[in-house]
């Protein structure tokens, strides 16, 4: 769901995507090391491999993108994992299209931003205990409102009716708080190693 | 937690989201034409899912819309027996898919598209460890004072200093523990062995030196 197929967005909306995805890609890309690039493959591994879990829900069918734990393991690179996820995705599944690549990044990757920002707020509670776990829900939960979000706006923008949306937003309501689950648990088990898989700036 | 086994528990998670929905596939929509029914076509996602929201539109060779029809329960749907250029399926949630008289949406292997893909990722991966391991700029100081020499980013030596202090331990130039230490002093952070930001402390005192991630001699 998350992926927009070729000839649903115009071609004003595929070129700001690209346009958008590209200015963002550009940003983030110079926080890129080349010692990274083995963790970040990883969790593009995870991500891309993520939308084989997927639940037929209100006659649509919907699937995991754990985009918020690539922001929290990743940081703001997470976005160039995103990208490359729904590239190969597109590629090998025939999930979205080539054309709206853009698009789908940039829906996508910020959500994978959102899910870093919320993580980092748990430095705002350092001596709460149960802050890594809390906000790691937070962050998967919040990353997948974002992305169904943007995703939502997408369509409207396209022509799609508002009934649409609500359809949407509903048929994603359990993946988000599974999303969230899994980001939260992981986190949890993370934090024992004293958080070294996390992404520090 | 050891590298090694950072890079088991990570291999395992990628793993087990990979093997686990043995018999699912992600989400797209594929038209299939039902044998021995003429004329009637399924609309399915390519996890096997129904598609009951679908409906399709069948255009002529000049473009225009010369019917359309919605998916019962089942995703099926009952073409009518005009001749036509192309259909195109839509479930109006954003899935979308065209098809051509009597012919069958493709469909690659799932465990041939994810395997490929976690292939092709894995060997990213692998690739970067191997380069990453060559530091662009040897260290000043003498071999064998637990600082990486040599421009190849490795310790030759083990470090004499205590394990989690931001220096080099085991001899392979990375720190395994974040940094006890303030962030913006210019020791290791994170595990990585890479200093955020240039050290405002004199060089020898055991900590990072101008970005390079190279741990000196001696405590903070």
């Amino acid at each position: 769901m998350a992926h927009l197929p070729e000839g649903v967005v115009s071609g004003a909306m595929v070129t700001y995507g690209f346009i958008l995805s590209g200015s963002v890609s550009m940003v983030v890309g110079r926080k890129l090391k080349v010692q990274n690039i083995p963790k970040i493959s990883m969790v593009t591994a995870a991500v891309f491999s993520a939308s084989l879990f997927h639940l037929p829900l209100l006659g649509t069918s919907v699937h995991f993108t754990f985009v918020g734990l690539a922001g929290m393991l990743l940081g703001p690179v997470a976005f160039l994992s995103t990208m490359v996820a729904v590239f190969l995705q597109g590629l090998l599944f025939q999930h979205g299209g080539l054309s709206t690549l853009g698009i789908n990044t940039f829906n996508i990757g910020l959500a994978a931003l959102t899910g870093f920002y919320l993580f980092r707020l748990r430095h705002l509670l350092p001596r709460w205990r149960s802050a890594v776990t809390v906000f790691a829900f937070l962050a998967g939960f919040g990353a997948t409102v974002v992305m169904v979000g943007l995703l939502s706006m997408t369509l409207v923008l396209s022509g799609f009716p508002a009934a649409s949306i609500a359809v949407v937003f509903l048929a994603h309501a359990p993946i988000m708080l599974g999303e969230g689950l899994v980001c939260g648990l992981l986190a949890a088990a993370l934090q024992k190693s004293r958080g070294e898989m996390f992404f520090h700036e | 937690m050891s590298k090694s086994l950072r890079f088991l528990v990570a291999t395992a998670i990628v793993g087990v989201i990979f093997f686990l929905p043995a018999k699912s596939l992600a989400h797209r929509l594929i038209v299939q034409h039902l044998e021995g029914q003429e004329n009637m076509v399924q609309v399915l996602y390519d996890d096997g899912t129904a598609a009951s929201r679908a409906t399709i539109s069948l255009v002529g060779e000049n473009g225009d819309v010369i019917w359309t029809g919605s998916a019962d329960g089942n995703g099926k749907v009952s073409l009518p027996g005009y001749t036509y250029y192309k259909g195109v399926a839509d479930d109006g949630l954003g899935h979308r898919i065209m098809f051509m008289p009597g012919e069958e949406s493709q469909v690659i292997p799932r465990w041939l598209a994810a395997s490929g893909g976690v292939a092709f990722l894995l060997f990213v991966a692998a690739l970067a460890k191997f380069f990453s391991k060559r530091s662009p700029h040897p260290s000043p100081l003498p071999e064998g004072e637990g600082n990486c020499i040599g421009g190849d980013g490795i310790c030759p030596h083990p470090s004499p200093l205590p394990e989690g202090e931001g220096n080099c331990i085991e001899g392979d130039g990375i720190c395994p523990h974040p940094s006890p230490l303030p962030e913006g002093e210019g020791n290791c952070i994170g595990g990585d062995g890479i200093c955020p930001h240039p050290s405002p402390l004199p060089e020898g005192e055991g900590n990072c030196i101008e970005g390079e991630g190279n741990c000196r001699e001696g405590e903070l």
